[in-house]
């Protein structure tokens, strides 16, 4: 479904990623790790469009996504999370998610403004949906918190609020950078068993960056790590978990290793 | 003081200004965008306007051109001239950010004044335009005067619903993700720079509208009319009213219109207390202005209008 080669990265003289290859099938979960300054939200960056590669292929269902604007991106059906939660704090919870359908609809400003029939019918539809998918986390992001502004929301909720704006946009691909930062254990392996629903009950395919070695070992079917923009390891968690270069990388060198 | 003639003026001036404040507020208090060049637009309907509807040049006019047209004509004319020209000036500087669009936009306004000062076969230079059409006249019994100040308020509560009725669709709900968080409305799927640019045009027209009203009004379109003082006139309006709310906006462009039409409206036995008057209403602005920026009267009666519905 996504197919990366040969991707380069370069901030001035430095190598943010260095001739990445990667591959996420349909229907996987796919997990992201490595040091900090690794690369890994470089990664995202580059794949939701807003860093441009200085080099390499970028292929999204076998169309190259080289050079466009993340918005159309999204169009294309890739959504994605931020590391330091960004929501829009000023609107409400359920217009969070109403406001990230908008490139799904066929809105024109023109309908808006003559409230046509076609513009007030689509709006109780994007409402509804909107309703629907924060449904998704429970009675957590529901009842009286729909009109709730999303700046009062706890950490946890900002989160899932986060993972449910990026649901609104109907993606085939979810970029989740982060997901259970800041959570307590018991939130985090919530959260954890939501990721493989998201997959197992709506059908999207995970890119996730994930710290939290229990959150990767639980939903991952693969691993991939990054140190230094490269790709230094791949494979099932038990796989990379054992190789001796993913230690080292993770907790230095050992004495007697070289 | 004649105060109806007074309220008249104040209703008409207000208005106008009152559409170019609305739209100041849609650029910037939702498009994020600082104008400081407002006035070229607003002088590109006005001047739109006078070219349009007036006669062809004879005798000594240095003008060249003049198309005696309807009035509607030019009136909406002056509308899509300042798309027009929002459109030319907006290419380049919407890129820039911030106080970089504010000085873009300042020097954009004044080459286009000092455009007008110079060139003769367009705008007359400095004499301007004069006589310019005024459609109205009286209606029956009512006076023209009140048709005029009707019409001003007309094309104001026409803007502010368009307006309105914009932001409150999804498309307004996209303009203030960008507000909010411009790499995550990008990631949303919304074309943040394509948005901005529409705003930008979109919020021209009714600008150039008023440009129009105004040099009806006013029957002149000349350059010492369309000074970067217009432009600081709105601005003032806008912060005094708050930029958050579009009534506010509205309410400090009447506030503005009404304390100056009230110290012009004193009079003054003599020529130096009038000139004490003009230096003395200039501090007494500044110290409205620091007083209501400091005290926020039209944001509280908000939060009470809102806590009590």
């Amino acid at each position: 479904m996504l197919e990366i080669t040969g991707l380069h990265v370069e901030f001035g003289g430095l190598h943010a990623l260095n001739n990445l290859d990667f591959t996420v099938e349909e229907g996987e979960i796919v997990a992201v790790i490595g040091p900090n300054g690794a690369g890994k939200t470089t990664f995202f960056n580059v794949v939701s469009g807003m860093v441009k590669p200085t080099e390499g292929r970028l292929l999204f269902q076998g169309r190259s996504l080289l050079g466009l604007d993340p918005n159309k991106i999204t169009a294309r059906g890739i959504a994605r999370t931020f590391q330091n939660v960004r929501l829009f704090n000023n609107m409400t919870v359920l217009e969070n998610v109403m406001v990230s359908q908008h490139c799904r609809t066929r809105q024109r400003i023109l309908d808006a403004l003559l409230q046509t029939r076609r513009f007030r019918t689509e709006e109780a539809l994007v409402r509804d949906r909107g309703k629907e998918v924060l449904g998704f986390f429970g009675t957590r992001l529901t009842g009286y918190r729909f009109d709730q502004p999303a700046s009062v929301l706890s950490y946890a909720n900002r989160r899932r609020l986060e993972i449910a704006r990026a649901m609104a946009t109907s993606p085939k691909l979810i970029l989740l950078d982060e997901p259970v930062a800041g959570m307590n254990p018991v939130e985090s392996a919530e959260l954890t068993q939501l990721i493989g629903k998201l997959r197992d009950e709506m059908g999207y395919t995970i890119v996730l960056i994930e710290h939290d070695m229990s959150v990767v070992r639980d939903i991952s079917d693969r691993v991939v790590v990054l140190d230094h923009g490269e790709a230094i390891a791949r494979g099932t968690y038990a796989e990379v978990s054992a190789n001796p270069q993913v230690i080292e990388a993770y907790l230095g060198q050992t004495t007697d290793g070289s | 003081m004649n105060w109806p003639q007074l309220l008249i003026t104040v209703a008409t001036i207000g208005s106008i200004f009152g559409v170019v404040t609305l739209a100041l507020n849609l650029q910037y208090a939702r498009g994020g965008m600082i104008n400081f060049g407002i006035v070229a637009y607003f002088a590109v309907g006005a001047y739109t306007y006078a070219i349009i509807t007036q006669p062809p040049p004879k005798g000594l006019d240095q003008y060249a051109f003049g198309l005696d047209w309807p009035w509607w004509a030019g009136f909406l004319l002056a509308g899509i001239a300042a798309l027009g020209f929002a459109a030319l000036t907006g290419w380049p500087t919407l890129r820039l950010r911030g106080e970089y669009l504010a000085l873009t936009t300042f020097a954009f306004a004044e080459v286009f004044h000092s455009f007008l000062l110079n060139e003769r076969r367009i705008g007359n230079g400095t004499v301007g335009l004069s006589n310019v059409h005024r459609p109205f006249g009286d209606w029956g019994p009512i006076e023209e005067k009140y048709v005029f100040a009707g019409a001003a308020a007309l094309l104001l509560i026409v803007t502010l619903a368009a307006f309105r009725q914009l932001l409150a669709s999804p498309y307004g709900r996209a303009l203030d993700a960008i507000r909010d968080d411009e790499v995550a409305a990008q990631s949303s799927g919304k074309p943040s720079a394509d948005m901005r640019r529409q705003v930008f045009l979109i919020s021209a027209v009714p600008v150039g509208l008023a440009g129009a009203v105004y040099a009806m009004f006013t029957t002149l379109a000349q350059p010492s009319l369309f000074t970067a003082e217009v432009t600081f006139v709105v601005w003032i309006a806008l912060v005094l009213g708050g930029e958050r709310s579009v009534y506010g906006a509205m309410l400090g462009a009447f506030g503005l219109v009404f304390f100056e039409e009230v110290v012009r409206a004193l009079p003054f036995e003599t020529v130096r207390s009038a000139q004490i008057a003009a230096s003395v209403e200039h501090i007494i602005t500044g110290v409205l202005f620091i007083a209501v920026l400091r005290y926020q009267p039209f944001d509280r009666i908000q939060r009470k209008v809102r806590a009590s519905t």
